[in-house]
């Protein structure tokens, strides 16, 4: 079996299972490198197509990596002008085409799924079951099995995703009954749900220039607790919560292409454990 | 106890004595401070859709006017401590440009934007801004735009860099040589950063040339300057974009480190430093006003 071949039966498979076609050819959802017709030895997913999976997927025998985020450092994938020349750029392109790898980003049909395979594998992670199945929209909410502090679901969801390098914000002492979950940067916002205490997510927004509903979080947070109804936010970074999606998508391909492996390759998160 | 935190949260510069302001009558406008900026700017203003009144009515009559990187609760109640009723930041109060609506996605934009503006904490701190009669203005592009750039002299001041820049490129600086972990220490330390500091890197990394990008990044501009420096100190970016590029940097023989402190932390040494030279501009008593991290960790 080819990529080519292989990404066309997991579209045919998505629509089976209800995905919605998008209006229009997308540019997240593409080849990046690669010969899509050549013969597939297995097979990696992963958060994001980082040197090191690329390194670890070709050590391995695996020559179709199927990542959810960008390979050339922006959402576009698009290097005219931006890091064309650049040396870095240029070594993992040689990597890639000195070990015959193909890329394929599979970043929309995730989201477009039923439900979405980026909150199934973060709700999976953090071991909590959405207060209304099939999810609606992008923004799943869950009623904690008992009420507790900011500082214990903290220390929760830092144990489940095994992040490092989270940031959280809010009284540490707040109690939490309701939490929205956001995987990525595709944020839920307090206004979707007023009983949500916390927003549990990877990278947000940081400061006003956004255009709404996009906005900041972290900011409206810190003002609700000082008027009165403490918010937090607890933010575990974008492979904190999206790379363990791609080990949903690793299982639902599987038996797309029988004999051929298929593993999921944890991008990990790329900052530095703190202290 | 909410309260006794959030108080905390907001340190006044110790600069000033307390009922400063009550010496000025009250007879200069908002509008007209912002005019005498506009002025002392000169053919360096340029209108922007983002400067601009945010909150108030700029015919107010100015007790004192105070500096801040962001108009939250906490800074907008400092600032009536201070007798201040005008207030300068880049930062909006409401939390997202106003009138800048993004395309319409999952989360329905119309709908969140409605509720947005009904919201308690919404409401409140718009009635609290009438209630105080205060006026926000946020100087934000022309702030960036300004020749002396002081976003990164700000850091540069704070990290004691000021003799120290490449003559070539006034955003690239050369502190004595240390290693990463010493270099993050010491910017814990200067900018006031709780739990927001990330890291990318071996902490016994040599450093030897740091370059300096306040505020959220341009990837396409700062990836060109990389070859020539050690490390990034920066606030805010993306990690689908140079984070991915910092961490892929370490599978090569030429890593490159990232400090980065977060958005509103790496832009108040220049926010704050900018009192200074308002206050000639304005005629008034500018008075700083700090923000704090507002990210936190868990003990280990």
């Amino acid at each position: 079996m080819t990529p080519r071949e292989m990404v066309e039966r997991m579209i045919a498979k998505a629509a089976e299972e209800g995905a919605p076609a998008p209006a229009r050819a997308g540019y997240r959802d593409t080849f990046k490198i690669g010969d899509p017709d050549v013969q597939i030895t297995g097979i990696a997913t992963t958060g994001m197509s980082t040197f090191r999976v690329l390194k670890r997927a070709a050590a391995e025998k695996r020559n179709f990596i199927i990542p959810h985020e960008g390979t050339w450092f922006n959402d576009r994938d698009d290097v005219k002008g931006y890091v064309d020349q650049d040396p870095l750029y240029l070594a993992k392109k040689k990597f890639c085409e000195d070990h015959g790898l193909v890329i394929w980003r599979n970043h929309d049909l995730t989201h477009r799924m039923h439900p979405d395979q980026m909150f199934v594998g973060q709700l999976r992670q953090l071991g909590w079951t959405p207060d209304a199945m099939p999810l609606i929209g992008r923004m799943p909410t869950v009623t904690l099995p008992r009420p507790m502090t900011l500082a214990e679901l903290a220390r929760h969801v830092v144990t489940r995703c095994g992040a490092h390098a989270y940031r959280i914000a809010g009284p540490p002492d707040m109690m939490v009954r309701k939490v929205a979950v956001g995987v990525g940067y595709a944020f839920p916002n307090f206004q979707m749900d007023p009983d949500v205490d916390v927003i549990v997510g990877g990278e947000a927004q940081e400061g006003t220039d956004g255009s709404l509903p996009s906005y900041d979080l972290t900011e409206f947070a810190a003002d609700a607790t000082a008027l009165g109804r403490p918010r937090g936010l607890i933010l575990l970074g974008h492979m904190g919560t999206e790379d363990i999606g791609m080990q949903v998508v690793a299982e639902w391909i599987r038996d797309l292409a029988p004999g051929v492996p298929v593993a999921y390759l944890p991008a990990g998160e790329p900052f530095a454990r703190p202290d | 106890m909410l309260t006794r935190r959030q108080a905390t949260m907001v340190t006044l510069a110790a600069a000033g004595t307390a009922g400063w302001s009550n010496a000025f009558a009250a007879t200069v406008t908002a509008a007209e401070v912002v005019a005498r900026i506009r002025r002392n700017f000169g053919a360096r203003w340029t209108e922007s859709q983002v400067d601009g009144f945010a909150a108030g009515d700029p015919q107010l009559r100015v007790t004192g006017v105070a500096v801040t990187v962001m108009p939250s609760m906490a800074t907008l109640r400092a600032a009536v401590a201070h007798g201040c009723n005008l207030i300068i930041s880049p930062e909006s109060p409401l939390y997202a440009r106003p009138n800048a609506i993004g395309a319409p996605g999952p989360s329905s934009a119309a709908e969140t934007i409605e509720r947005l503006r009904a919201d308690p904490t919404y409401t409140a701190k718009q009635a609290y801004i009438v209630q105080h009669k205060l006026a926000i203005y946020r100087l934000d592009e022309n702030l960036r735009a300004a020749a002396r750039r002081p976003l990164v002299d700000g850091i540069a001041t704070i990290m004691g860099w000021r003799g120290r820049r490449d003559p070539a490129n006034d955003q690239i600086f050369v502190p004595p040589p240390t290693t990463l972990n010493a270099l993050a220490g010491s910017v814990k330390h200067h900018l006031g950063i709780n739990g927001g500091m990330r890291l990318i890197g071996h902490g016994d990394m040599p450093v030897k040339r740091v370059l300096v990008v306040p505020g959220r990044i341009d990837p396409v501009a700062v990836v060109k300057l990389l070859p020539q420096v050690d490390v990034l100190l920066t606030g805010d970016l993306r990690e689908w974009e140079l984070v991915e590029y910092f961490h892929d940097s370490w599978e090569t023989s030429a890593p490159k480190a990232l400090i980065a402190v977060g958005r509103i932390l790496s832009e108040q040494p220049g926010v704050i430093a900018t009192a200074s030279w308002l206050r000639p501009m304005v005629g008034l008593p500018v008075r700083p006003i700090h923000v704090q991290d507002p990210y936190w960790r868990l003990p280990a």
